[in-house]
């Protein structure tokens, strides 16, 4: 009995945990550059999943979250500063103050749907880039207009979130990814995940059956902005620089997204699996013809979301783990009456 | 002062009707197909550079490179429907609506559109130097002295003339008749023998080609460059939710507030911030009124 349990906990999970253990262990014996590449990876997969909290489970496609990851590194940043405080407590203050703007602005915009609601968030995330390109000041705090912020290096100090070499902040965005991955999980089994799965298919019959739309919409937003405000700080802190102009612009929020949906919405490790598939491709590219091609994993991200959309709805998450399932099965051999259940039969 | 408050009001109006013009397809097809097109910037980009390649090889000016460049932008907006829009729409057919799908697809349809122009042309701003772009109109009455090239002239009567010939096509003709019966209900639409899938073709293709109208007064006069495409369409869907979604005077009437709006405020503070004033203005309007000024739901 208890050898038959393992044996199922083990079984169609092969790929996933050998994918989990790359991730892991691979970047320890790569060169830098690669190194920059698993960064991206999971930085990229950090903020697709916390765009997916709100998004993938509710419904509603946000065009701005680049906002909040920009709110997340300006008000870090601004702290260590100006204020001399350490990122590590920062980022808990930036998460706090990202997660309330979160919800002053997802108050209003919760009422609009579809395509109003995109086109506000669009039009939220044009309005704060414009904002603070232009201002040298806000309520007295020296933001820097559009020269952005830059920080000095100062070598290898853990307390001010600076490490020397790439595999240390590699680190500690798995650690973001983790906390990230275990927080949707938990939404995801939870009462909370369970409502804003009804919202999403019948928001009327949620709504009859007693459920407050405006209210679980806005937790799920308060918690998305909560976590991607970590990964704001990351980027300031890993890049040494935030630029208004790159970290709350159109072109990062639809990335974001584009990452995620073709991962699959609404899925626990979609995102991460999307920010896998695209993120090394386009680096790959740009790499080699980025030089003389200037747009081209752009170009690549918008190509993958229309084959997505025409051909697998669902994003690529099923698909990729019906794909290994069967495979380990063909390899393993293991018996054929459970193949058929694990193997095809997801839908 | 007052002066040049009232010669930044002409200026936006003559902006706000090429915005007008841009607006009118997206305008249409939202109006028709239900489809929030945000392939509708990359296609206005793409016509652009049309008559640039046109003008640069043939030396062929933009305003007669129209009656190549609109049927070409024509066929490509019902191959769009076609090919992209109309498959996901029969999917959806019975099933669960997942209006986001068929956001999404414009919306990887445009990004792949802009930065494919982006690895071919660079991001170099090219200018087409026709006569009409350097020709100037000039008023003077007195102290009032008003300069401007007639290319923005023409740019802002051609946004009336494309309207005008959209709304005639949609109200007064029998192809119309069958748009607006498609409209207002496809599965009614459909059992009194209308093709639907073809009249959303040609509804699409209709409002792609009244881009590539408005392609042409733009590219006389303003730069033609792979960004143009993300500017002017991000632009247009304020305009049009501001007018409403799928009203035609609407979309004309948004451009002209959108214009002046930006020209006037512009006297104000900098320019570049004056465009957040035309995003705080389509929030509040939306916060307001969703529907728009002159938007009635469902009608064209």
């Amino acid at each position: 009995m208890n050898t038959t349990e393992r044996t199922n906990f083990f079984q169609g999970k092969i790929f996933a945990i050998l994918g989990v253990l790359i991730l892991l262990v691979v970047p320890n014996f790569v060169s830098t550059n690669v190194q920059i590449v698993f960064i991206l990876i999971l930085f990229y997969g950090l903020c697709a999943s916390c765009w997916n909290i709100v998004c993938g489970f509710v419904g509603e496609l946000s065009l701005g979250h680049a906002v909040f990851l920009g709110f997340g590194a300006y008000i870090s940043t601004l702290l260590l500063m100006d204020g001399s405080l350490s990122p590590w407590v920062g980022m808990f203050i930036a998460a706090i103050i990202t997660a309330a703007f979160g919800v002053i602005v997802g108050l209003p915009c919760f009422r609009l749907h579809g395509p109003y609601f995109a086109l506000t968030t669009i039009a939220l995330g044009e309005l704060i880039r414009i904002f603070v390109e232009n201002n040298e000041k806000v309520f007295g705090i020296n933001i820097r207009g559009a020269m952005g912020l830059v920080l000095k290096q100062t070598g290898n100090q853990f307390i001010a979130f600076e490490f020397a070499n790439k595999i240390t902040y590699y680190y500690v965005l798995v650690a973001f990814v983790a906390v990230t991955i275990l927080v949707t999980w938990l939404i995801k089994n939870s009462k909370l995940g369970y409502y804003l799965t009804a919202i999403k298919s019948d928001p009327d019959a949620a709504e009859s059956l007693g459920i407050k739309l405006t209210k679980y919409k806005l937790i799920a937003m308060a918690i998305s902005c909560f976590m991607i405000s970590f990964a704001g700080t990351f980027y300031a802190q890993y890049f040494r620089y935030v630029g208004p102009t790159r970290i709350f612009s159109h072109d990062m929020s639809v990335q974001i997204a584009l990452i995620a949906l073709v991962g699959g919405q609404g899925t626990v490790f979609g995102p991460l699996l999307g920010a896998c598939l695209l993120v090394p491709i386009t680096e790959f590219l740009s790499e080699e013809f980025g030089g003389t091609m200037p747009g081209l994993h752009l170009f690549i991200y918008g190509i993958m979301m229309v084959l997505v959309v025409l051909y697998m709805p669902q994003g690529i998450y099923k698909n990729v783990t019906g794909f290994f399932k069967k495979l380990e099965y063909k390899i393993f051999g293991w018996d054929k009456a459970n193949r058929k259940s694990i193997g095809k039969g997801v839908k | 002062m007052l002066d040049s408050v009232l010669l930044a009001f002409i200026y936006g109006i003559l902006q706000g009707g090429a915005y007008g013009a841009i607006a009118l397809g997206l305008s249409v097809i939202f109006g028709v197909t239900r489809v929030t097109n945000f392939a509708h910037g990359a296609m206005l980009m793409l016509s652009t550079f049309l008559y640039y390649e046109l003008y640069t090889r043939f030396g062929i000016d933009p305003y007669l490179g129209l009656l190549i460049v609109t049927p070409i932008l024509y066929f490509l907006g019902m191959a769009t429907q076609k090919r992209l829009i109309t498959p996901l729409l029969k999917k959806e057919r019975g099933t669960t609506q997942d209006p986001a799908s068929l956001l999404l697809i414009t919306l990887g349809l445009g990004y792949a559109i802009n930065n494919l122009f982006m690895m071919i042309y660079g991001s170099d701003y090219k200018t087409i130097p026709t006569a009409a772009s350097k020709s100037y109109l000039t008023i003077e009455v007195g102290d009032f002295l008003f300069t401007t090239q007639w290319a923005r002239i023409i740019a802002f009567f051609a946004a009336f003339v494309i309207g005008i010939t959209l709304w005639f096509i949609i109200n007064k003709t029998e192809l119309g008749k069958r748009i607006r019966a498609v409209s207002q209900n496809r599965d009614a639409a459909a059992i009194c023998g209308v093709d639907v899938y073809k009249t959303y073709a040609i509804a699409f293709g209709l409002g792609i080609a009244a881009v590539a109208v408005a392609g042409a007064c733009l590219s006389e006069y303003y730069f033609v460059q792979p960004q143009v495409g993300t500017l002017f369409g991000t632009k247009s869907f304020l305009i049009v939710v501001l007018g409403g979604l799928g009203s035609i005077p609407g979309a004309i009437l948004g451009g002209l507030i959108f214009g002046v709006v930006e020209s006037v405020g512009a006297q104000f503070i900098t320019s570049s911030a004056s465009s957040m004033l035309t995003f705080i203005l389509f929030m509040i309007m939306l916060f307001l009124k969703p529907s728009g000024l002159l938007g009635k739901g469902g009608k064209v």
